[in-house]
């Protein structure tokens, strides 16, 4: 009985968030297609790796979902064997670790994590071994989350800028759910939360931080 | 069928001791050189080159000692294994040679794949600790170790450069080549016993005296020599002299300061002759850094260049110019 108000609880909620993260992906894809510089010819890359980090985020709830649709049965695990819900984890990881990479101007970290992962399959399929693959799997999704999950804070916070800080706590919300899995009003919770969250997050109406004043000089240069 | 050779047990003759020593010595000797040019040129290339070969170095005579430890006293080949065959028999030589990988990597500006010898140290020590196989550690090993010795060699020969070719023979020599000869002599020559581990020593012995003449820059005399270029060069500097003769009473008067100029395409290195005071009053920037165009007049070499000299007339790096217009 447990077990079916799990499955109803996790498949009904995530099916009625998924509708806000299809706007919210809209709605960062718009973002990134209008930060085009008209000087540069270029478009924004950390709008580009936001968008990306939540379009893998969104796959990886997309197959489990599919799965208890199909088979109408939660799926095992998805840390044991390579799917595409572990992928997509991975994934999200590793386009964290770039986007910070990225905004701390650390070359040698921008590929560092998928270089990893690919290490991590490299390895599975020379040695067959799953339970090594298991490990270092979730090893690297656990520790990668958190980790980028951290550094988003402290970056937010240091360079006092809404996006990272938004996604950090964005990206908080499925580390507490992926937590506690087996209690599903905690996932009710969460994603009940991403859904109210996501929308003004991705349209930019929340502010952490006080805008900085326009300086005198600025404003008068700008006519 | 190959004859079994009756195998000498332990170093009679001390070799391994007597190489250890000659080999921490001309190391010393090979990094002198070095270490008194590491403020001119392209100081940060100076310090990775000494970063590296100390590290480079510093792992050979670790491996020594492990030879010295077999042949002296019984120890077998990664004996000190943890796990299947995690041991240092393949751990240290597998540092050194991705020593050499991401100093390849930090020459070809690769910044991005920085990561990429740490991940193969993390997956190569995990395989050797889960098994005993060995077959990923030699592919990976030999791959990194070729790649950077056809690298150095290539290009030291094309830019006739003592020191690069001379880091080729090094890096094939202290590691490749010896453990090539240490298992034909197992596999293919049926060979037992300590004289195994001699070619192990010798070749890194002939590595690093080989190293010295690049970084004592015997090659560049010697071998690199091109009369042609040294003809223009002594007409070069004759002008020069004539140029800096007739200019003397200025220098004289304002306190000259005489700085060893390198052009940063060809290497070919001057002595010029600056006034105190000048440098010292373009110094006052905020950097504290006098960019100085040289060369314009093509008499050190056909290169001009820019300069970036403190205020202690020390030069803190180069710049070519690629096109004047």
């Amino acid at each position: 009985m447990a077990a079916d108000f799990y499955y109803y609880a996790i498949l009904i909620t995530t099916l009625a968030t998924m509708p806000t993260i299809i706007f919210m992906l809209f709605q960062l894809g718009k973002k990134y297609r209008d930060s085009l510089n008209p000087e540069t010819g270029k478009r924004d890359p950390v709008r580009l790796l936001v968008l990306l980090q939540i379009v893998f985020w969104f796959s990886s709830i997309l197959y489990p979902t599919v799965y208890r649709l199909v088979f109408l049965e939660n799926p095992a695990s998805m840390f044991n064997t390579l799917n595409p819900s572990s992928i997509s984890i991975a994934f999200v990881v590793a386009t964290g670790v770039t986007l910070l990479a990225f905004v701390h101007h650390k070359e040698s970290w921008m590929y560092a994590a998928w270089f990893f992962y690919a290490g991590v399959i490299l390895y599975m399929v020379f040695t067959m071994d799953s339970t090594t693959f298991y490990m270092l799997q979730f090893g690297f999704t656990l520790v990668g989350q958190v980790s980028f999950d951290l550094f988003y804070f402290i970056t937010g916070i240091k360079y006092k800028d809404d996006k990272i800080l938004g996604l950090a706590i964005f990206f908080f919300v499925p580390i507490i759910s992926g937590a506690s899995s087996s209690n599903p009003f905690i996932y009710i919770i969460c994603y009940g939360f991403l859904a109210i969250y996501g929308i003004p997050y991705t349209m930019g109406k929340i502010k952490f931080f006080k805008q900085k004043p326009v300086q005198l000089v600025e404003a008068e240069a700008r006519g | 069928m190959l004859a079994q050779v009756e195998p000498i047990t332990g170093d009679p003759f001390g070799i391994g001791w007597i190489a250890t020593f000659a080999y921490a010595i001309l190391a010393i000797m090979a990094l002198l050189p070095l270490i008194k040019k590491r403020k001119q040129g392209v100081q940060s290339f100076n310090k990775s080159v000494i970063l590296w070969l100390l590290f480079s170095l510093f792992m050979t005579i670790d491996r020594f000692v492990e030879y010295i430890l077999i042949m002296n006293f019984g120890l077998e080949q990664g004996s000190t294994k943890i796990g299947a065959n995690l041991s240092t028999w393949y751990f240290v030589p597998f540092v050194s040679v991705m020593a050499e990988f991401l100093f390849i990597l930090y020459i070809l500006r690769k910044y991005k794949f920085y990561s990429i010898p740490f991940i193969l140290i993390f997956f190569i020590s995990l395989s050797l600790y889960q098994y005993a196989d060995i077959t990923a550690f030699a592919i990976i090993i030999t791959i990194s170790e070729l790649v950077p010795v056809i690298l150095y060699l290539w290009k030291g020969w094309k830019n006739k450069d003592g020191l690069i070719y001379s880091l080729g023979i090094f890096t094939a020599f202290d590691f490749f080549v010896p453990y090539a000869i240490h298992y034909s002599m197992i596999f293919g020559g049926n060979l037992a016993g300590t004289i195994i581990y001699y070619p192990l020593f010798f070749s890194a012995l002939f590595a690093v005296a080989y190293l010295n003449l690049g970084t004592w820059g015997w090659l560049d005399r010697h071998v690199f020599y091109d009369k042609e270029r040294e003809k223009q060069i002594k007409n070069a500097w004759i002008g020069r002299l004539i140029e800096i003769e007739k200019k003397k009473p200025e220098v004289k008067k304002n306190g000259g300061k005489s700085i060893v100029l390198e052009c940063p395409v060809c290497h070919v290195q001057s002595k010029r002759v600056f006034a105190h005071e000048v440098v010292l009053q373009r110094a006052k920037n905020e950097k504290g850094i006098v960019k100085m165009l040289l060369n314009e007049d093509k008499q050190i070499c056909e290169h001009p260049f820019v300069a970036y000299v403190d205020r202690e007339f020390a030069i803190r790096g180069y710049e070519a110019i690629d096109m004047k217009v």
